[in-house]
């Protein structure tokens, strides 16, 4: 991982700036810079979603955000991400809304979604996708999952600063820069 | 001694050991030279110039103290490090954050400088929704502000006179000129030098970058429209800070743009980074935070405010604090709620009000309608950092180029960028494609959104419900406010005018946008004490001085005649530094 290395320069210029307003003031702000990675139990159960609803968005997320050359959105743990939210953010609709809109995809895959190939879950996401971005689409619930996804992929540390760019403390701003001297989209 | 559910007196260098019983010093019978009620951009300033010029203050906030850098308690955090990535439980957004969640800045990470709906109500008719955003602590709104400072000209102090609508200004921009010289430079103020009569220079320190994209596009705006101009906006943020500036802790922009979490570097202007620090130093300052005003104090027989009378947000004790002069400084709708609540036998309709303009001629600008568009090429060029700020297209409706749709006019605040990830919510495609796809931001995207002059109405008014009160007994602010015609007609202008800029300089698949909002989501609101030269249609003088008691000023945004088209901050500024000198010169001539 790149991070370290990138995170020390930014230490540096970070000691620079606390340097120059005086030494206390942003003193904390280094402490949170320098520990940031977030730790993940994979062994976590699910805190809201049944088992076979919780597998069934680990399949999805996986399938809309893949491992590459940098992690997918399944080692994000976007699935927990979800699963959390739902537990401690959602209203009870979206609570509603997250469980029946499941139950759906289970159904459109012919009773289980895990039952089939790798090929026709990918297959069957794509329809759902095109469903749901279509010109006439109403309010359909995969557009909310996926946005939900991206959501909790590219605001995961892996996301938003493996995949994308991420710069805690960018220092100043440049508004002209060759694009190859950052070579990806800033996450935030 | 339980201080801690009491209100809290914060001793001169403001930190909570020097907390004290509030029943002490309202018993003490301690007469102040001077109370200032609001601790935002006004009542900052009001306390550095009076402090500084050798009153002993008294500074009251009804919310809770903040101290600098240690309560920001969001800032710097990466969206991974907080529990639900920046957002707010959905149950919670709806019970107690109805209103505030129509605020851009608002979310998990600033939550904690906004107001709770639930416990701070207000009514208005069902037809006519008014977005009251607020943040009740020390500091106010000036942690929440989008920091955007525009001197205002002539133009705009002449506005009402040249065409009927409003009282005219009691003032021309040479008397507020050198008091924009006077804080500018104290605050920070980024920006350009353009020469342009409607938006005058000010004391800048250095202009921020405009993007690849953005220089192009000022080019060939200004190429096509030869009286327009697009330039970098103007802000409250240090690019270069000066030695006064370091002095106070304060220190250059780190460029993050997540303002509104706090600023522990003290980059942006706010009352916590700078005016307070600053007023503390005279040691001539007291604060009391938790306090909410209730009311001023009348004495009828020698035409006089005495001072304040104050409840207690924890435990509803209340207390009058006694000064020789008093400054409301509690926002607009903030200060228009304690005068119209400060009622006696000789203003039976609230203080300073034999004109009855007292609550009206409420404004806010008129805004999100504009234009926006790809811009193409560029695709190799990019930015970094975060630039807290964007460009601007200072007025030119009914300036260098007339319009007979409607009366007076707007500027533009726009950016140029590249859409990041979040693109991917709006597009078909899943999996490696679309990683891959949002791997790379999107192609560049120019968008400009106007703010407009509100024209003042006397039918925009406010008033208190006698029969629904708070938790502290306050009647509650009942907010009768709409814009009108003129306000339409220059939205429908700023949408087309966006439109035809970007046509005319080669732009195709424009998309033109006119949100139908409420007011008050410019967050910009106005009115309500308006100044004026005749006591019969005015509350306050060329000074902020009510003209029915003499040592009672108000010089927040309630003060506001009309509302130009700028964001109005740097004037409330400029108006209270200049009216507190005028206080201190007036209490040491015996005249108040």
């Amino acid at each position: 991982m790149t991070l370290s290395s990138n995170l020390l320069t930014r230490r540096k210029a970070i000691q620079g700036a606390v340097a120059l307003v005086g030494g206390t003031v942003a003193a904390a702000q280094l402490g949170s810079l320098v520990s940031s990675v977030s730790a993940m139990d994979d062994n976590s159960l699910p805190q809201f979603f049944s088992q076979r609803q919780f597998s069934l968005l680990e399949q999805i997320v996986d399938l809309v955000i893949p491992e590459t050359d940098t992690p997918g959105a399944k080692t994000a743990g976007v699935h927990r991400f979800i699963d959390l939210m739902m537990a401690e953010w959602a209203s009870p609709e979206t609570q509603v809304r997250y469980v029946e809109g499941l139950q759906e995809i289970d159904a459109r895959a012919g009773g289980s979604f895990s039952a089939i190939s790798p090929n026709r879950q990918l297959d069957l996401l794509a329809t759902l996708d095109a469903e749901a971005y279509a010109d006439d689409a109403g309010d359909i619930f995969f557009k909310d999952l996926k946005t939900f996804i991206l959501f909790g992929y590219y605001s995961s540390e892996e996301g938003a600063a493996i995949e994308l760019k991420f710069d805690r403390l960018p220092g100043a701003y440049v508004g002209c820069v060759p694009f190859e001297d950052i070579g990806r989209s800033w996450s935030t | 001694m339980s201080a801690v559910c009491r209100s809290r007196i914060l001793g001169v260098r403001g930190q909570p050991d020097g907390v004290e019983d509030l029943a002490m010093a309202g018993n003490a019978g301690i007469e102040f030279d001077a109370i200032v009620v609001g601790s935002g951009i006004s009542g900052g300033w009001a306390a550095k110039e009076l402090t500084e010029r050798g009153l002993k203050v008294l500074l009251l906030e009804r919310g809770p103290n903040m101290i600098h850098g240690k309560d920001y308690v969001g800032e710097g955090k990466a969206p991974w490090e907080m529990p639900y990535r920046g957002r707010m439980n959905e149950e919670l957004v709806s019970s107690d954050y109805y209103v505030q969640q129509d605020c851009y800045a608002f979310n998990d990470f600033t939550k904690q400088f906004f107001v709770n709906d639930r416990r701070h109500a207000y009514e208005t008719p069902e037809d006519k929704p008014f977005t009251w955003i607020r943040g009740y602590q020390l500091g106010g709104r000036s942690l929440l502000w989008h920091r955007q400072t525009y001197r205002w000209s002539d133009l705009d102090f002449r506005a009402n006179k040249l065409d009927g609508h409003g009282v005219d200004w009691p003032i021309r921009y040479k008397d507020l000129a050198p008091w924009y010289d006077h804080v500018e430079i104290f605050a920070g103020i980024s920006g350009s030098l353009e020469g342009l009569p409607q938006l005058p220079d000010g004391k800048f320190l250095p202009p921020m970058e405009m993007n690849c994209v953005e220089k192009e596009i000022k080019q060939k705006i200004e190429k096509k429209f030869p009286t327009r101009k697009m330039i970098i906006g103007r802000c409250a943020h240090l690019t270069e800070p000066t030695a006064e500036h370091l002095a106070l802790g304060r220190g250059r922009c780190m460029s993050r743009e997540e303002c509104q979490r706090g600023c522990s570097f003290g980059a942006f202007f706010s009352s916590l980074s700078a005016t307070l620090p600053a007023a503390r130093l005279t040691g001539n300052l007291t604060i009391a935070t938790d306090a909410i005003v209730h009311s001023v104090v009348y004495d009828a027989a020698n035409k006089r405010a005495t001072g304040v009378r104050v409840i207690d947000a924890n435990t509803r004790e209340t207390r009058e604090y006694r000064s020789r002069v008093v400054f409301l400084c509690a926002s607009t709708l903030g200060s228009a709620q304690i005068m119209l609540n400060s009622t006696s036998e000789y203003f039976p309709t609230g203080i300073a009000n034999s004109s009855g303009t007292l609550g009206r001629y409420l404004m806010d600008h008129c805004m999100l309608a504009g234009a926006e568009c790809e811009y193409p090429g560029h695709e190799d060029e990019y930015y970094s950092g975060r630039r807290p700020n964007g460009i601007y297209v200072p007025r030119f409706r009914n300036v260098t180029e007339k319009d007979d749709r409607f009366l007076r006019g707007f500027g533009y605040q726009g950016s140029a960028y590249r859409p990041s990830w979040r693109r991917g919510n709006q597009t078909a495609g899943i999996g490696v494609d679309l990683k891959s796809r949002l791997r790379k931001p999107g192609p560049w995207r120019f968008r400009i959104s106007g703010f407009g002059e509100m024209l003042p109405d006397k039918r925009n008014y406010v008033w208190l419900d006698e029969k629904k009160r708070d938790e502290w007994g306050i009647p509650i602010l009942n907010i009768d406010c709409k814009y009108r015609g003129n306000e339409d007609a220059m939205r429908v202008a700023m949408a087309e005018d966006a439109e035809e800029m970007m046509v005319a300089i080669g732009l195709a698949n424009v998309e033109k946008f006119n949100h139908d909002v409420p007011p008050g989501l410019a967050i910009h609101e106005m009115g309500t004490a308006r100044m004026g030269r005749d006591p019969r249609t005015s509350v306050l003088n060329e000074f902020n001085q009510a003209h029915d008691v003499p040592n009672l000023f108000v010089t927040d945004g309630a003060s506001m005649t009309s509302t130009a088209c700028q964001n109005p901050s740097l004037t409330y500024m400029a108006l209270t530094a200049r009216a507190s000198a005028t206080a201190v010169e007036m209490l040491r001539e015996g005249k108040i």
